[in-house]
Formats: C-alpha cells, sequence, structure tokens
C-alpha cells in the first residue's frame, strides 16, 4: 500500500519544499517508486529543487483539475536530480513531481474559481496507480485553508514543520489541534532552521510536550543550503552531512 | 583570500563583534597576548585555534590547537579547509564564532538567525486560551463541518480501489466547489 504524506507548515518559509524534496530523494534512492506534488498553487517552488525548468513543463496540476489533462500526463520523472555523480551505479528507485503551473493568469483562475477537491483526492489515487508509487508527497501551502486542510485528510501521515518562535509555536499548536479534529492518525513534527546555540535537548522536549506529537528530526540553520543548494536536492549532495542524517532519521521513520 | 571572524551571541545569534583580516595569511584566536584575536575566558586555550591560508588549496585551514578543542555542528575537528559561513566553538561550549571569507557576504548587523524572531527558549509557549478560542472560531463554522463530512466519505473510499463508479458522486455544489479562502 502506497503511503501519502503531506507536508505543512503554519507560516510560510519554514522549509517545507525544501523538507518534501529532501525526503523524496532519500526515499527514491532507497529503491522506492516516489511522486511529490506540488499543491502550493499560490506560490510553488518545489520544481526550482528538482532542477525541472519551465520550459519543460507542458502540463501542470492546475491543468489535472480543470480537467485538461490526466494526472499522470502532469508528472515529470526528474530521477536524474538525484543520481550521484560519483557513483556509477543507476538509481533504482525512481522519482516524479507534478509540479503546479508557474503562470500568473493560471495561478490567478485557480484561486477565483476554487478546486473541486475530490477531484484532487481522486487525482492522487489514480497517480498512485498509474506510477506504481510507494510514497506519495504532498507539499502544501502555509496557513489554515481548505485545500491544505483536505490534502491532510487525504493523507495517511501529516508532517508539520516548524521553526523555533513564538509564532510558528503557537500557530502549530492550531493547526496540530485541527488535525486531530479531523482524525488525523499521524502527525511527526519537523523543528527546522534552530539556531546555533539554542538547546537541542530542551528545545525537543519543549515541542513534544506542548503537543503530545513526536519530534522526527531537530534540523540547525543551516548556512550551505543557502549557499550551496537552492537549485538541487542537498542530501543527493552531501550525504554524509550532518543535517542530512539528521533528515535520515525521518526517512527511516517512514518506511517503518 | 579577507577572512572575517565574527563572535556570534549564540543565545540570539546576532553577531556582536567582527574581526576582518586583510593581507595576512595566519589568524590566531586564543588567551595568549600575541592572539590576533584574544579572548579572556577560561575555555579558551593560550593557543587555541590557528588558521592558514593554504595558497595552493586556494583556502582557509582551521586548525585546533587548544586543550578543548573546536567544534563545527557539534563535532570536533582538528583540521579543515573551511567554507564560507561555517560555524565553529571553542570548547563543547565556549565562543562561538562565524567565519565569512567574502566580507560582502556577512554584514556587521546580520543576524544568522535571518528573519527568525529569536528570544530564545523562553518565548516557545502556547497561549492555550487563544488556541482554543482560534480553533472554536474554525470548527464551528459550517466549513469545518462541511470537511469533516467529506473526510469520512473520502477514507471509506479510500479503502476501495479507483474506478470512475466510486470517484466522489458529486454532492451539492457548495460541497463540490470549495474556495480555497482561508478559514473561518
Ligand atoms: N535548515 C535550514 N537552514 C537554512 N536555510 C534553510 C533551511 N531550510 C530551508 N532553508 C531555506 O529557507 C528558504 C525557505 O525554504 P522552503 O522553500 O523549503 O520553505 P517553504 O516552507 O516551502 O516556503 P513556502 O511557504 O514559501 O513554500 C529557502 O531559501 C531554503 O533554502
Ligand atoms: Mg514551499
Amino acid at each position: 500500500m502506497a503511503k501519502t504524506i503531506s507536508v505543512h507548515s503554519f507560516r510560510g518559509g519554514t522549509g517545507k519544499s525544501n523538507s518534501t524534496a529532501n525526503l523524496a530523494s532519500m526515499l527514491a534512492r532507497r529503491g522506492f517508486r516516489v511522486a511529490v506534488v506540488d499543491t502550493d498553487i499560490q506560490s510553488p517552488g518545489v520544481h526550482v529543487l528538482f532542477g525541472l525548468s519551465e520550459d519543460r513543463i507542458t502540463h501542470c496540476l492546475n491543468d489535472y483539475l480543470w480537467g485538461t489533462c490526466q494526472i499522470e500526463q502532469a508528472a515529470y520523472d526528474v530521477t536524474s536530480a538525484i543520481a550521484d555523480a560519483d557513483s556509477k551505479e543507476p538509481a533504482t528507485g525512481q522519482i516524479f513531481l507534478v509540479p503546479a503551473s508557474l503562470k500568473s493568469g493560471a495561478i490567478g483562475r485557480v484561486l477565483k474559481e476554487g478546486y473541486d477537491v475530490g477531484l484532487l483526492h481522486d487525482g492522487f489515487r489514480r497517480l498512485i496507480q498509474q506510477l506504481k508509487l510507494d510514497y506519495l508527497f504532498i507539499d502544501t501551502h502555509p496557513g489554515v485553508n481548505e485545500e491544505t486542510l483536505l490534502s491532510i485528510i487525504i493523507s495517511d501521515l501529516l508532517i508539520l514543520v516548524l521553526r523555533p518562535d513564538s509564532q510558528d509555536f503557537q500557530g502549530t499548536s492550531v493547526t496540530i489541534e485541527l488535525a486531530r479534529r479531523l482524525e488525523v492518525a499521524n502527525v511527526l513534527l519537523i523543528v527546522n532552521k534552530i539556531p546555533p546555540g539554542m538547546d537541542r535537548v530542551q528545545l525537543k522536549q519543549k515541542v513534544e510536550s506542548a503537543y503530545s506529537a513526536q519530534v522526527a528530526a531537530m534540523l540547525p540553520l543551516n548556512n550551505e543550503i543557502v549557499n550551496l543548494a537552492s537549485s538541487s536536492i542537498f542530501a543527493i549532495k552531501f550525504p554524509n552531512h550532518p543535517f542530512t542524517r539528521e533528515l535520515e532519521l525521518v526517512a527511516q521513520a517512514l518506511t517503518e | 583570500m579577507t577572512l572575517s571572524l565574527h563572535l556570534v551571541d549564540s543565545t540570539t545569534g546576532k553577531i556582536v563583534q567582527t574581526w576582518r583580516f586583510k593581507g595576512k595569511d595566519r589568524v590566531v584566536i586564543g588567551r595568549g597576548f600575541d592572539s590576533d584575536i584574544r579572548l579572556a575566558d577560561s575555555s579558551v586555550s593560550r593557543l587555541h585555534v590557528e588558521f592558514v591560508f593554504d595558497q595552493q588549496r586556494g583556502g582557509w585551514i582551521l586548525r585546533s590547537l587548544g586543550r578543548n578543542g573546536t567544534h563545527i555542528e557539534g563535532e570536533p575537528v582538528k583540521e579543515r579547509l573551511i567554507g564560507d559561513r561555517t560555524v565553529f566553538r571553542l570548547g563543547s561550549s565556549g565562543p562561538q564564532f562565524l567565519a565569512a571569507l567574502d566580507q560582502k557576504t556577512v554584514g556587521d548587523q546580520d543576524t544568522l538567525i535571518g528573519e527568525i524572531d529569536a528570544g530564545g527558549l523562553e518565548c516557545l509557549v502556547v497561549n492555550e486560551q487563544q488556541k482554543a478560542e482560534e480553533v472554536r472560531q474554525i470548527v464551528e463554522g459550517d466549513r469545518f463541518q462541511l470537511l469533516k463530512e467529506r473526510a469520512k466519505l473520502l477514507r471509506s473510499l479510500q479503502k476501495t480501489p479507483p474506478t470512475e463508479e466510486l470517484s466522489l458522486p458529486p454532492s451539492d455544489a457548495q460541497a463540490n466547489n470549495i474556495q480555497p479562502k482561508t478559514l473561518p
């Protein structure tokens, strides 16, 4: 049975897309068949990390939602983004990306007309079936909104990303409470952008006790991400970096 | 080959002091009088860490010399060719620095934390009353109730393979065309 995983955060810029792309890549490197769907129609971004250039994109999630294509026609094989330059072995898994449209008019249209959430659900299921997926990741738009709550509902697991600051801390508590009211069974937390010097042990305890949920990874503020890897997958470029090893904990949890 | 070393306040991530070294090929941090950066801290050795410019590799080598070691990402390092914006700590809990190789990359007023409203761990509290109020406002709305019903339906469908007949029946227009607007 394929696992569907929503990655969400209360505020923007917490590292959802980055975490999604890295986790999906790690699982594909372990031999699984993985897809990432960018449902952040208002501010899509994950395609950049996979190096999927805009002129290669002929169909996207928006087209599927308007009924002008099948969802698998909007799925792009981005396995080359996870190829290890040093190793001659081909990657055994495969990774696909369903991007959201980058044309501003297209985005406006979806926002104005709304989209049929049942259609989104059907699309995910069809994608899993057509691409024989083991994992489907949903990169979401931040904040509490209906389509995100729906993505969460139809997922097996919700990963919430938060930064250790007061606004995120409060907002995440509301999001978790809503997820519980919607009977979402599994919630994992990723604390990202932890500033140097902050006590990680205390922070972890604090987060876990505030939300009664498990912290799967504690990721430091990592300037190398900003400097080197904005258009590539950090975990693939730096497989032995402590940052990558911390994220491996989440990937491991997803395979269990 | 300018090397900038920024002393970082480890609770806020803010840069508290900056030293820039131009035209030097060796820079020493320590407690000793002849250090380029002199720190009167008991966890710092007289000669704690040195940076040597390696012409061949075209970069700065960090070499730890002190008794308490030098840590990068929590791991002790003996010697390393450092990249731009490397954060290192003297001893396991001593002063923390940011090394920048291009003086333009970090301004004196910059913080490592960027947009985070750094206030340390004390700021991380959940205001339970505010949370309860926000949750109440959302869940009492019609749309949330609708969503809950949709959730039940979708979950029951999920257990069966997707076929045309089993895809969502067109329910009332409102339910079928949920606007992506912020709740409530
Ligand atoms: N641990 C980290 N350390 C430093 N920078 C990070 C870290 N994680 C993510 N970033 C950077 O923060 C920025 C935002 O990350 P990302 O796009 O993944 O967030 P997001 O939650 O998807 O944002 P949005 O809400 O806009 O979709 C990016 O520039 C990314 O490179
Ligand atoms: Mg994003």
